[in-house]
């Protein structure tokens, strides 16, 4: 299937009927998803109704929007009115959401066609997918190894064409660590531009909902569709707007360059760096931030505090399965990550540890906030790896939860301070005889979005260039 | 602290709302333990978090269209309420 923005004019031609691409996307869903396991749950019936309601539309020259009758996933943590949205969980593999979460409903308003869920690690607490109550996403350049995650679905969805546009959410790098593994470009916005209302909480304070395509324009396209002030979410902010340029200063963090990290990803960095040096931008190599050093210790405090508490509500009275009692019907219905996360952050804020853990936390993000803030006084964007590593193998990390959240280095200083960041690929690399995807991010200041496409695509216009 | 002594780890699961069995109480402890050691290393900072840019809106009752909707998921409902088990004995009430 080609790319978002191709298939909307192709939609807006009339040479492709909505129809048809739903019929594409089930015809590639019905080959690959049985191997991938990118969806958990999908909606053919629906999907063709919808789709000829959208052509019907189109045909009356009355489409409800520019995006009406495209054929999109979203995660399986969106409310969606009347289906089971399970958030890849044992505890509600049976809840029906009563209510559309505010991007599910601007997604339908505006004509969206929502083929299906896609699969992701429990509750979002993940960095492969492989924490799923339903089965471990695949990583579609190479099977036994992880799609990452949390969002592996929604990107492997992407990647092997079964929906040309998907929606995630990403607390700690989960919309770009699998868009990494997986070859798709991915975004998560500022904090605060896209409503969180009715999007299964993991951590408040860092969660944001975002798009995953094949290229920069569909994600901005997906974009445009959910972002937005949204009453119903407290933390929810009228948009600004950072101007686009010609000419950017890229920054690139002495930290981000650091050892320890796959020599490949650092030469495909360094010559994506050069080729816009090039080009006549700007690159400061000499950025130093080593507060980022100390993100792993602040999010694995901040994380599992606000999780445990989000995670109260799940008492199997109210929702969610229910055994003999509150505490059988969690012991049951929770996933040894969930588990380890809940103590965790019940252990960060209990009485005795809360100072030493989760108060110096705090103070910890308030501190690499304002610093990263500084840093992009001086340069407009900057530039790094997504993950230190290339996908790593399924089973790898389970038994060591540490190292997993190791590889979560670059992503997660991006949400503690509630940055936008978007993630590309730029290259692949042989392993094992087969071809793996390397992918860099791009980092800036508040309500940038708009900047990180147009450097996006200056990348991507580059890629062939040497 | 490597790992974490199984008294804290049943205190936490306690407090957790959550039962474990010994396999997981046994790995709990340890890996528990490997992270918040990790954690432990944090140095202090001298910054005071800035909670302004939390918008606190005013709580204002509206009309719920779906309100026997809301409830679809409950365990059992009764007359529009959710039914639970009693928690009091008669006697202690």
């Amino acid at each position: 299937m080609s790319d978002v923005t191709k298939i909307l004019d192709e939609l807006a031609a009339g040479s492709v009927t909505s129809e048809s691409l739903v019929i594409q996307c089930f015809q590639t869903i019905k080959s690959k998803n049985d191997d991938i396991f990118a969806f958990v749950r999908t909606y053919e019936d629906e999907a063709m109704a919808a789709a000829k309601a959208s052509d019907a539309r189109r045909n009356e020259g009355k489409p409800l929007s520019r995006i009406d009758g495209l054929p999109i996933a979203i995660k399986d943590n969106f409310s969606y009115q009347d289906h089971v949205t399970s958030s890849g969980s044992n505890i509600l593999k049976n809840y029906e959401a009563p209510f559309d979460a505010t991007v599910v409903a601007k997604l339908k308003e505006a004509g969206a066609d929502i083929i299906g869920q896609t699969n992701m690690d429990e509750f979002a607490m993940g960095s492969s997918t492989e924490n799923s109550a339903f089965g471990v996403t695949k990583n579609p350049f190479d099977a036994t190894r992880v799609a990452g995650g949390s969002s592996g679905g929604a990107a492997a969805a992407v990647a092997t064409d079964m929906a040309p546009l998907s929606f995630g959410s990403d607390t700690g790098g989960s919309i770009r660590q699998p868009a990494a593994f997986c070859g798709v470009v991915g975004l998560k916005p500022t904090y605060g531009a896209v409503s969180r209302y009715g999007l299964h909480a993991l951590a408040s304070s860092l969660d944001q909902i975002g798009p995953l395509a094949s290229s920069v324009d569909g994600v901005e396209i997906g974009y445009e569709a959910i972002q937005g002030f949204d009453p119903l979410d407290s933390t929810s902010k009228k948009a600004e707007s950072v101007p686009v340029k010609e000419h950017y200063t890229i920054g690139v963090p002495k930290q981000f360059m650091a050892e320890g990290t796959d020599s490949r990803i650092l030469n495909a960095l360094n010559k994506t760096l050069d080729k816009l040096e090039a080009a006549g931008h700007t690159i400061k190599r000499d950025i130093d931030l080593q507060i980022l050093e100390q993100s792993v210790a602040i999010y694995y405090i901040i994380l599992p505090a606000e999780a445990s508490a989000n995670l109260a509500r799940y008492d199997g009275i109210r929702f969610g399965s229910h055994g003999n009692d509150v505490i059988d019907s969690r012991s049951q219905g929770f996933g040894p990550e969930v588990k380890r996360r809940i103590m965790l952050g019940t252990y960060a804020l209990s009485a005795g540890y809360a100072d030493k853990f989760y108060k110096r936390a705090q103070s910890a993000r308030a501190k690499l906030t304002q610093e990263l803030l500084e840093v992009l006084e001086s340069v407009d964007v900057l530039i790094g790896p997504v993950v230190p590593e290339l996908p790593f193998k399924i089973g790898a990390k389970q038994s060591d939860p540490l190292a997993m959240y190791l590889s979560d280095i670059y992503t997660i200083p991006v949400n503690l301070a509630g940055l936008p960041g978007l993630t590309m690929p730029v290259t692949t690399t042989e392993e094992d005889g087969v071809q793996l995807p390397i992918a860099l991010q791009i980092i800036g200041r508040p309500w940038s979005e708009k900047q990180l496409f147009s450097v996006g695509r200056i990348i991507e216009h580059n890629k062939g260039a040497s | 602290m490597n790992s974490l002594s199984p008294e804290e780890i049943g205190h936490l699961a306690t407090l957790s709302r959550l039962s474990l069995t010994e396999e997981e109480s046994t790995h709990f402890a340890e890996q528990l333990g490997s992270i918040l050691e990790y954690a432990s290393h944090l140095p202090e900072m001298d910054v005071t978090p800035d909670p302004s840019h939390l918008r606190v809106e005013e709580d204002i009752a509206q009309p719920c269209d779906n309100p026997h909707d809301l409830l679809r998921n409950a365990i059992a409902l009764e007359n529009g309420y959710v039914k639970v088990p009693a928690i009091l004995d008669k006697s202690e009430s």
